[in-house]
């Protein structure tokens, strides 16, 4: 996530610069932390459930292995406040750049 | 409407300190059309900052319309470049996954006025660009990358357009129109500051005004051809 806002310091800078404000860069950049986490927690979860099929009776010696829906909404709470608070600190400091520094840094 | 007063910008600090711009003044009214040029490194980019408070001075004042602009907090400073001021630059500066019409519609987005498609639209047509408003810039030429710039800064009708070498990318017959553009608006009562390179560019203002190490160094009244220094 880091890497991502670092990337897009121009556009940052831009947003600022046609009349965003702090907190509006902060949305743009959590809002898409979401999107980001609520993908990466359902393929997570699914990934996981297979994962646990095909690995699940040769290491731990069971015969069968079931999945446990109760921990979608867990798996899926902690990808979106990884994903996030992976974002607000970048965010938040990507969008206290000057917006000329913003251009000069490409 | 624009008043910028002794406006000193330095750069590092003790020996490696380095001015920018040195007790630089200068007034805009309403309707001007100034052209500020100079060789790479006078300081004319670095003065299109601070007017439009995009970067912070160290001594001086920029007064727009009354209001202090180098002493505004961050929010009053989002309120001017909703409104106030609008920036056109070299490098055009669209964001590249937007088309052309959602760039223009981005300081509507942000702003607190109504966001209208049709007015959008409109100005797009008024730069020439009615069948590319679904283009990214990647599918756009230079001269309507520019276009667009200039359709996104009068989306939110500024009193005030900043414009850093809008033609550097361009070839002549390009610069040639985008400059016809610039003009109209002028003509149609908006205030512009131009930085450029190009003497040709610069004769299209009212009055251009030549820096070297961050310092005044001429002013040329166009309508006179009087040099005042």
């Amino acid at each position: 996530m880091m890497r991502s806002v670092n990337e897009r310091i121009k556009d940052i800078g831009i947003m600022r610069a046609v009349g965003a404000s702090h907190n509006q860069i902060m949305k743009v950049f959590i809002y898409q932390a979401i999107i980001i986490g609520i993908v990466g927690g359902v393929f997570g979860y699914l990934a996981g459930t297979l994962l646990a099929y095909a690995l699940g009776p040769v290491l731990f010696g069971v015969s069968t292995i079931s999945p446990v829906p109760q921990y979608f909404p867990l798996a899926l709470g902690i990808a979106i406040g990884v994903a996030v608070i992976a974002t607000v600190y970048p965010a938040f400091r990507a969008a206290r750049i000057k917006v000329a520094d913003s251009f000069r840094s490409l | 409407m624009l008043e910028v007063k002794n406006v000193t910008k330095i750069y590092g600090e003790g020996d490696a300190r380095v001015f920018a711009l040195s007790d630089v003044s200068l007034e805009v009214a309403r309707g001007d059309f100034k052209a500020i040029m100079g060789p790479s490194g006078s300081g004319k980019s670095t003065l299109l900052n601070i007017i439009g408070g995009l970067d912070s001075l160290s001594s001086g004042e920029v007064v727009l319309d009354g209001r202090c602009v180098n002493s505004l907090n961050e929010n009053a400073l989002v309120d001017i470049r909703r409104g106030k001021i609008a920036y056109v630059f070299q490098q055009y500066h669209l964001l590249p996954s937007l088309t052309a019409l959602e760039n223009v519609l981005l300081p509507l987005m942000f702003g607190e006025a109504e966001v209208s498609i049709e007015k959008a639209l409109d100005i797009l047509r008024r730069v020439g660009l009615e069948k590319r408003v679904g283009h990214q810039p990647s599918q756009l030429s230079g001269g309507e990358q520019q276009r667009v710039a200039i359709a996104r800064a009068l989306v939110n009708d500024p009193l005030l357009v900043l414009a850093d070498e809008p033609t550097g990318n361009m070839d002549q017959s390009t610069g040639r129109e985008i400059m016809d553009l610039f003009q109209q608006l002028n003509e149609g009562g908006r205030s512009i500051i131009m930085v450029t390179h190009d003497p040709e560019i610069a004769r299209r203002a009212k009055e251009t005004i030549v820096l070297r190490d961050g310092q005044i160094v001429d002013r040329v009244n166009h309508k006179t051809g009087g040099s005042k220094c």
